[in-house]
């Protein structure tokens, strides 16, 4: 069934990038570049939708400011040549930062896009994990980067992975660097393995406990202003409401699209690169018949077999068995029981809230926020 | 209490009339690239003091009737500036997608 909100749209721009980070494994052969006849098959294709009202364009990389202001003019211009009355689009890009001069954030600013900045935390950590192309740091470039968005008022939040070297920091630290340096939207996200299972990946158990102690910190700090999704949604799901982000908001299958560089289109960029989940090209895609897809037909499929650890779970309504492709993962290394971090967690946050000071803050928070989060983005 | 005389007002003359025409298109008033600027920026939440306070009454403007409607002007602004941004090739693939049904 098609997702009532907004259909996102990862279109991956490039597979170029100017950075060399230790656990990227975000590469694939082919075309590197997408062509403008790409660029223009995936907007005409996706506004073609008659089910579709609002859409969510989230330009990914690579890094795709590489590919210059102009094709984003270009990216732009064609959403007006093809948006058909009733519908509206956001669009949405996920950067290293480090290209966001003066004239990006300019036309960002004024075509209203909003910005993923990457961002691994403290300058030691995230130089040791995100190192530029040729070996040279990039945290100063970053935070110039990040300066211009905030000087210019472009909406942006920052996107920081979680690896095994940033939970050596305390939880505190970590969140007052954020603080210190103005920024108030971050996302976590745990390293993980690819569809071949090449990669770092943090144990489950690992990473739900650290989350847990930056949880704590966050509601210390008692400002509801200062936005890490994964509390948002961890919030709503202890309090029965729908979740907020992509896994758990019920807008994963039929909700969100992966376009490569070559037009390849898959449900979403964590299953790109492997063909059992690829779609076709997104230039002769039909999606107003994606549900009769065999591809979309096995995912939903996937989707609906939760394992047998969610059987009695409170949690598991709003959560849905959390990200598909995790689960897809994890059946593949045969840790499909083993226990889940999200129901704990979720077990503790409610505990945590029933009486907080600002309980109504962070529901009011909740109500405002209009787009599930993406996980990549 | 003195009724007021009500003066009874003469049609106004051709020339009057395309003074008037002159005076709220916005070509001619301001130029058509502050327009632009203008609304972009109210999209955005900004207006600035100088903003032209008859975009929305423009009888003409050359694209047409104008309209209050600032989504679908910021649209019309961007499809303006569109042709500036597409090579002659692109406008080649645009012109196929366009007459495609998907």
């Amino acid at each position: 069934m098609r997702p009532a909100g907004a259909i996102n749209i990862i279109v991956k721009v490039t597979r170029r990038c100017n950075f060399s980070c230790e656990y990227c494994h975000d590469v694939s052969p082919g075309i590197r570049d997408m062509p403008f006849e790409v660029l223009a098959g995936t907007v005409a294709s996706v506004l073609s939708q008659n089910g579709g009202k609002a859409f969510r364009f989230i330009w990914h990389g690579g890094e795709p400011l590489l590919m210059g202001s102009d094709f984003f003019r270009k990216a732009v211009a064609l959403q007006g040549e093809f948006l058909r009355d009733g519908q509206s689009v956001k669009n949405t890009i996920q950067t290293n930062g480090t290209l966001l001069d003066a004239g990006f954030v300019s036309f960002l600013k004024r075509y209203g896009f909003s910005v993923g900045v990457s961002l691994d935390g403290p300058e030691d950590v995230h130089d040791a994990q995100r190192s530029m192309a040729g070996g040279r740091k990039s945290f100063d470039s970053v935070l110039e980067g990040i300066r211009r968005l905030q000087d210019d008022e472009v909406p942006f939040g920052v996107l920081s992975v979680l690896t095994s070297r940033t939970m050596r920091l305390f939880p505190r630290d970590l969140l007052d660097f954020y603080r210190f340096h103005g920024i108030t939207s971050i996302g976590f996200l745990p390293v993980r393995k690819d569809c071949q299972l090449n990669g770092e990946s943090l144990p489950a158990g690992d990473f739900g406990d650290y989350m847990v102690r930056l949880f704590d910190e966050w509601l210390s700090i008692n400002d509801p202003g200062f936005e890490i999704r994964e509390f948002r949604d961890w919030i709503a799901l202890a309090l029965g409401l729908p979740g907020t982000r992509c896994s758990s908001a019920a807008t994963c299958i039929g909700g969100t699209y992966s376009v490569e560089p070559d037009g390849s289109l898959y449900s979403c960029d964590k299953f790109a690169g492997d063909s059992r989940f690829l779609f076709g090209d997104v230039g002769e895609i039909d999606f107003d018949a994606m549900e009769e897809h065999p591809v979309f037909r096995d995912l939903s499929r996937r989707d609906r077999q939760l394992p047998s650890m969610c059987s009695d779970c409170p949690w598991r309504r709003g959560c849905g068995g959390g990200c598909g492709h995790d689960r897809y993962l994890r059946a593949m290394t045969g840790e499909s029981d083993s226990e889940c971090f999200l129901r704990k967690i979720i077990a503790i946050v409610r505990e945590r809230i029933e009486r907080h000071p600002s309980a109504e803050a962070l529901l009011s928070a909740l109500r405002q926020k209009a787009d599930p989060d993406i996980c990549g983005v | 209490m003195a009724k007021k005389r009500i003066e009874k007002k003469a049609a106004p003359s051709i020339s009057q009339l395309a003074r008037k025409r002159a005076k709220y298109s916005c070509d001619h008033l301001m130029g058509r690239e502050v327009i632009e600027k203008q609304i972009a920026e109210l999209a955005v939440g900004r207006i600035a003091k100088d903003y032209c306070q008859n975009w929305d009454r423009c009888p003409d403007n050359d694209w047409g009737k104008c309209s209050p409607d600032v989504t679908r002007w910021i649209r019309k602004i961007e499809s303006s500036e569109y042709r500036k941004v597409f090579t002659e090739a692109e406008i080649k693939v645009v012109s196929e997608l366009k007459s495609r049904k998907f």
